[in-house]
């Protein structure tokens, strides 16, 4: 099974294990569908950082995103097909989003550096790491693990501010223990990696 | 696409681009800063390749850590109609996606597609006449077809086959008179579906699942025949096919005699026009759940044959059924009433 989901007892369902739901209780075109939409989610979410930097933001889009190619989805879409009309979708989602919210201008990206950024991360080599990646969080200390924890599972966006406060720490230190957590796990899944 | 990234291990970014990519990442950058990462970006592809493969990284460590939902219901609508005296069925089927935000937790429901659209059943006899008719006289129009080739594959089945595919509420009594597939051209109130434990308060069950059908004097149940795919079985010549089932007398007594039929109707409405090719009967004669089964054929070679019924105004004419859809009909033809469960169908050779 997969990764269980946080104190629920529930395990999350890996694509793989997607397949194995019972062919017959799904409409084939959903469960082609859902199957194309998790594929897709850590590319879209790369691509769309590329644009946004916030995650409601993001997940917002990924959701819209999601909506408008289920309504306009075709029969017979390949992986491909459905991902390059995603990432389109995405980026006129993401734009649209900017010119609405207008973010402070000084922390963004030129545009033409943002859409270089996002056509960029589509080539980055998918190498289906979720899993080892899952392993290597697991060898975390509980320090380490509540910095990733307060930046990356708390819905309140102030979460790594109050993680500070109640270390006595400054958040500029804990930023700096998040950047080299998260090059300690792309080591980790690096080595684990059986082509590495 | 081309010119993948791949893990480029000796690359190493320098401090500066570390810090700088981060703080964008965490959406944290100042002026100044973001100026120096646009110029690093710029100038030097392969830090441009880091920052997409940092930014990937994190998309999959945030994927990795905030829950992903997606919830698939399947919705089952069975919808009962009734007008001028006529009652109709419909029943679809639709899958309904839901995406949830991870972030807020509110979750966007896509617009059900509708998936099956699952034999949509009128029992108007006005419709069924006129498709009838139209069948008819299509037929009779048509240029004759050399005979059909036996078919192996798919395989023959009845929908329906258990009746167990509308549930009866607990809290009414324990019998609906909607019986789903079994009731193609006529209907009748003298059979019905029986959640036979509440029926019998726990004396008996059904053979298969909760729910059997139970027929009175006079009832009947009809089926057109249809493989597995959804085709029709139209009438050849020599076909031959086993009806099985379970039956079981509702008390004791005299035993009770069905006979099982193979049918054409060749028109329901305004006047009925039917041929039975072949009858088969049996006797039930417990109070236990008894086994029966019966093979039925038509003839090898001609398909021309008189009406068993016809109704006014229509000459009783010898018709060729070949290549008309065919049907099973299940009939009561005694005064005692019976139950029948788990019925199947194969075609034989």
């Amino acid at each position: 099974m997969g990764q269980e989901l946080k104190g629920t007892g529930i395990s999350q369902l890996t694509n793989s294990e997607l397949n194995k739901v019972d062919a017959a209780a799904l409409d084939p075109q959903v469960r082609k569908f859902v199957d194309f939409y998790l594929q897709t989610r850590v590319p879209l979410r790369a691509y769309i950082y590329g644009f946004l930097k916030n995650s409601e933001a993001i997940e917002d889009c990924i959701q819209e995103t999601c909506m408008l190619v289920w309504n306009k989805q075709q029969e017979g879409w390949t992986l491909d097909e459905y991902q390059k009309f995603s990432y389109t979708t995405a980026r006129f989602k993401a734009l649209s989003w900017l010119k609405k919210h207008q973010p402070k201008k000084h922390v963004q990206l030129s545009p033409a550096m943002m859409e270089k950024l996002a056509d960029r991360t589509l080539q980055v080599e998918p190498d289906h790491r979720i899993s080892i990646l899952n392993d290597c969080l697991d060898r975390l200390s509980p320090e380490q693990r509540n910095i990733l924890d307060a930046r990356y599972e708390a819905a309140d966006s102030q979460a790594l501010q109050l993680l500070a406060n109640s270390l006595s720490r400054k958040v500029d230190s804990l930023y700096k223990q998040l950047e080299r957590l998260r090059t300690i796990l792309r080591d980790c899944v690096r080595k684990e990696l059986p082509y590495q | 696409m081309s010119d993948r990234i791949s893990n480029n291990v000796n690359y190493q970014p320098s401090s500066e681009l570390r810090d700088l990519v981060d703080k964008m990442i965490d959406d944290r950058l100042l002026a100044d800063e973001r100026d120096s990462l646009e110029a690093l970006l710029e100038s030097n592809s392969e830090a441009l390749n880091y920052c997409a493969e940092r930014v990937h990284f994190h998309a999959e460590l945030e994927e990795s850590m905030a829950p992903v939902r997606v919830e698939l219901t399947q919705k089952r609508h069975v919808v009962f109609e009734k007008k001028r005296g006529f009652a109709s069925v419909s029943r679809a089927m639709s899958n309904v996606v839901k995406i949830e935000n991870s972030k807020h937790g509110k979750a966007v429901e896509l617009p059900p597609k509708p998936t099956t659209q699952a034999n949509f059943l009128s029992y108007s006899l006005v419709a069924l006449g006129l498709m009838a008719v139209a069948a008819l006289i299509f037929q009779l129009t048509r240029s004759p077809e050399p005979e059909l080739a036996p078919r192996l594959a798919p395989k023959l089945a009845f929908n329906n086959a258990s009746f167990e595919d509308l549930d009866i509420n607990e809290k009414s009594p324990p019998y609906i008179f909607t019986i789903l597939e079994w009731q193609d051209y006529f209907q009748t109130s003298k059979v019905k579906v029986c959640d036979v434990e509440r029926a019998t308060d726990g004396k008996r069950s059904a053979k298969e699942g909760r729910y059997a059908v139970i027929i009175e004097e006079g009832g009947f149940l009809t089926q057109r025949l249809t493989y597995d795919d959804g085709t029709s079985l139209k009438a050849r010549k020599g076909l031959k096919f086993r009806i099985s089932g379970w039956a079981m007398l509702e008390s004791t007594g005299k035993p009770c005699s069905l006979s099982i039929a193979t049918r054409v109707v060749a028109s329901a409405y305004p006047s009925m026009r039917q041929v039975q090719p072949s009858v088969e009967k049996i006797t039930v004669e417990s109070t236990e759940w008894q086994k029966f089964s019966v093979d039925l054929s038509l003839p090898k070679d001609s398909l021309v044959m008189r009406p068993n019924v016809t109704g006014a105004g229509l000459e009783n004419d010898l018709m060729d059924i070949t290549g008309l859809n065919l049907a099973i009909s299940i009939d009561n033809k005694s005064s005692v009433k019976f139950f029948l469960d788990a019925m199947s169908v194969e075609e034989i050779k």
